[in-house]
């Protein structure tokens, strides 16, 4: 909700008075999100961040009528997937890329855990799992867990609806847990051994 | 729906915050039944919690590399929603380009508009090492160098379409026969019923110059009204703005050593075999350039391209000239050419270059 709000302030700033520094904190605010949606569907992160940089672009060249757009985060996201699917239509010569017959990269490299003990094996299996999911139902796991997005966003960006957002990501939510056989006794045990017992 | 499927359901609304309260009443019934589920959801959680890494790449350098694409018109994507998109440079080739220099830039807050009298100014302008595309409301394209400022009144819905200009600009201006454009300058006004050019004007620089491709442009001097010079296609105007008499040479041999005449005509200069890549405006295409130019304009040029600082510590540096044109190059390696002609040294510390001998 404060992002949200947050954002609202940019857009404003934006369309209003053509804030340099208020786009400029927009782009940093969404950039990585962006980038790794964009890698997913490109699988290289220079084309991604051109792709991201274009969407950024076309907001510029736009600026003046934003504050027309409800939801600017949504806005960006679909903007950066059609230079993305547009990117595919090029390379491939294709009339029309769909996002279901990407072969999407999953991103999925984990900072160092806080508080809580989680091995690189178990890393790896979760990545395992991930990978192994379908790519819409990929893309919107990533699209839930890493970038905070509502289900109403991520399917007015994937163009799905409410409901298949919502079955999709229970069912990869199922899929990382059944990756981890007995995943919380090994987790238990490990956090045994420091504890002073 | 299957049991196993609701589980899943509820388990996910509540990672991603989105369960209602009666969702959340449901979980906490099932893990009061299954205690394994409870201990899974608390792993699930701090997976969840845990964020991925970035794909390693610098934010802040992105956002520069995003800048540079923004202002510079040959890598930005069209704005129309047509998929094909228009060769950025087709237009060049009947382009006119024009260069002037005078005193007094002050910089306003990035394009903002203001009330004066009844009227609204705009005003646009760029830092150092920025560049700017714009478009004016009649539809003209403006290309802002570094280091220049734009300024017109209104929505141009007079009689005559006006801008101010310090520091140097490429105008595509549209075609209106009925609307004269109007460029006005410290040393020059500039007269246009419908084409393309180039206007330069730093403090720094002695001279003003102005360069046409194609149709035609009026130069009225601003000490000197009475005094008309069209511009042919092809043909460059030089204004010195230091001098106060007036006198018009056609620039046959070489420059007069002794003092500069206040106003050179000369033929405008390519490079390539294109003849659309006139050396004037080829900072459009994000090339800098320097025309049998002396270490004193290179240095002005070069602070404002790459937003640093030059010192030249030794005046007799600045009798040689210099002619070159780098694209995309650092700042190190245009030294690094000049040095090798030039036979002088250069240090960079920080955001100064000193070059002595």
């Amino acid at each position: 909700m404060q992002q949200e709000n947050h954002i609202k302030d940019l857009q404003l700033r934006i369309a209003l008075y053509e804030d340099m520094k208020a786009y400029n904190a927009l782009y940093l605010l969404l950039f990585d999100g962006l980038h790794r949606f964009a890698y997913t569907m490109v699988k290289s992160s220079e084309v991604a961040e051109e792709l991201v940089s274009d969407a950024f672009v076309k907001l510029w060249q736009i600026r003046h009528t934003i504050n027309k757009i409800e939801n600017l985060k949504v806005y960006l996201y679909v903007i950066t997937k059609n230079f993305a699917l547009n990117h595919h239509a090029q390379k491939n010569k294709m009339q029309l890329v769909q996002l279901d017959n990407l072969d999407v990269e999953a991103v999925m490299e984990f900072n160092s855990p806080e508080n809580v003990y989680i091995s690189n094996e178990i890393i790896g299996k979760i990545q395992g799992a991930i990978r192994q999911l379908p790519p819409q139902c990929r893309i919107i796991f990533q699209l839930v867990k890493e970038d905070g997005l509502r289900y109403k966003e991520v399917a007015a960006i994937l163009g799905l609806s409410v409901l298949t957002v919502r079955n999709q990501l229970a069912i990869a939510v199922k899929k990382v847990t059944e990756a981890l056989p007995s995943q919380y006794k090994t987790l238990f045990q490990f956090q045994d051994r420091f504890s002073p017992s | 729906m299957p049991v196993d499927h609701q589980i899943w359901l509820l388990v996910s609304l509540k990672l991603s915050g989105e369960a209602t309260r009666e969702e959340l009443a449901q979980l906490e019934l099932l893990m009061a039944q299954d205690p394994a589920l409870k201990d899974e959801l608390q792993v699930l959680t701090s997976i969840w919690k845990t964020r991925q890494a970035g794909l390693g790449i610098n934010k802040e350098d992105a956002w520069l590399r995003h800048l540079n694409r923004l202002h510079s018109p040959a890598t930005a994507p069209e704005v129309q929603v047509h998929p094909k998109r228009i060769k950025p440079w087709y237009w060049m080739t009947a382009a006119a380009v024009v260069f002037i220099c005078f005193a007094g830039i002050k910089y306003f807050s990035n394009g903002k508009g203001y009330t004066f009298g009844k009227q609204t100014s705009h005003v646009y302008n760029t830092q150092p090492g920025q560049r700017m595309k714009l478009q004016l409301p009649d539809g003209t394209s403006v290309w802002l160098n570094v280091g220049s400022k734009l300024t017109y009144s209104g929505n141009f819905k007079g009689d005559k379409r006006e801008v101010q200009l310090s520091g140097e600009a490429f105008f595509d201006v549209a075609p209106d026969k009925d609307r004269p454009f109007v460029i006005h300058t410290s040393t020059i006004d500039l007269r246009v019923l419908g084409t393309a050019f180039n206007i330069r004007s730093y403090e720094e620089e002695k001279e003003t110059e102005a360069a046409l491709v194609r149709g035609a442009v009026e130069v009225t001097l601003r000490n000197d009204p009475g005094k008309k010079i069209i511009l042919k296609p092809k043909e460059k105007i030089l204004v010195n703005s230091c001098r106060n008499d007036s006198a018009i040479y056609t620039l046959t041999g070489p420059k007069s050593t002794e003092e500069s005449p206040l106003i050179v005509l000369s033929k405008i200069r390519y490079w390539g075999r294109d003849s659309s890549n006139n050396l004037e405006s080829a900072w459009v295409k994000n090339k800098l350039m320097f025309d049998k130019e002396n270490l004193e304009n290179i240095a002005a040029k070069i602070e404002r391209w790459y937003n640093v600082q030059v010192i030249i510590t030794d005046n007799h540096l600045n009798d040689a000239t210099y002619t070159g044109l780098f694209e995309n190059e650092k700042l190190e390696e245009v030294l690094e050419a000049l040095r090798l002609t030039g036979g002088f040294h250069y240090s960079i510390k920080g955001n100064t270059v000193t070059i002595n001998r």
